[in-house]
């Protein structure tokens, strides 16, 4: 059994156009380790050198965001659902 | 690579559609609820087809506006849990996630730097700005992508009668102000 992982159209082209991936792994690192293999780039996109999801980018599990959970660490199991999502945000001010 | 980890843009799946239909019921419907949440930003998802040239909205889902209290009036935050959720409901039916709306409740409907520094991480996707007021011949509903040239680049709105009458009446502009 795997673990579904979601991804937004934004990086589809680094899994070769697909929005739904399976993984194996017991946390969402094992999951990003599994998938980099058959998907280069794609970890890339989601970590960042210092090893942590980066700023601009949302990890959920089942709905709920893994920097409330234990990050990386947040554990996985079979038929969970983790989703990939940048972050939507903005508005008329200026940056800062 | 940046640092926000945008693509490439020239591979598959970055170009948004040229075109946004928008039933004249919704755009108004995104008129009334910028204006009923006074001087706060409102934000929300665009549900529909993407076709190749054009994205037709069937729906919009507005989303809370999750940016820190007292920064609402200039700032806006999608939960992604409301983007999850969506994409949960409309699996399957042919109908997705086409792009995102919010309103600048003071200003006009041209993406702000901040703006445009998301559009980056959303290529592909159509974003949708009320504005407070309509720019001359053009109207508070305006539509932007980022493409595939790494610009923000204006997406013509179509509004459509109950009719299906198409309407050009939001024009894009040539050139960012």
């Amino acid at each position: 059994m795997s673990v579904t992982v979601r991804v937004p159209s934004a990086m589809r082209k680094l899994t070769h156009g697909r929005a739904e991936l399976e993984a194996e792994g017991a946390t969402v690192r094992e999951l990003l380790d599994h998938l980099g293999a058959g998907n280069p780039g794609l970890v890339g996109r989601i970590m960042g050198d210092d090893g942590d999801v980066r700023e601009f980018l949302n990890v959920f599990v089942n709905g709920a965001d893994i920097r409330y959970e234990d990050n990386l660490d947040t554990p996985v199991s079979a038929g969970d659902e983790v989703s990939i999502v940048p972050s939507i945000a903005g508005g008329a001010a200026p940056p800062g | 690579m940046s640092d926000t980890g945008q693509g490439t843009g020239t591979a598959w799946g970055d170009a948004a559609p040229r075109e946004l239909h928008l039933a004249a019921g919704l755009a108004a419907a995104l008129v009334d609820e910028a204006s009923v949440a006074g001087d706060e930003e409102v934000c929300g998802l665009l549900v529909g087809r993407r076709e190749t040239d054009q994205s037709r909205v069937a729906r919009t889902v507005a989303c809370t506006n999750a940016a820190p209290e007292g920064r609402r009036q200039t700032r806006f935050e999608i939960d992604p849990r409301c983007l999850i959720e969506e994409e949960r409901v409309a699996r399957g039916s042919g109908e997705e996630v086409v792009g995102f709306y919010h309103s600048h409740p003071a200003g006009d409907p041209i993406p702000s730097p901040v703006d445009r520094t998301y559009m980056g991480l959303w290529p592909g996707m159509v974003w949708v700005i009320v504005g407070a007021r309509a720019l001359a011949m053009r109207g508070r509903v305006r539509a932007w992508s980022f493409d595939p040239g790494r610009e923000v680049v204006p997406r013509e709105v179509r509004i459509e009668s109950a009719r299906g009458e198409s309407g050009m009446a939001e024009r894009p502009i040539t050139r960012d102000p």
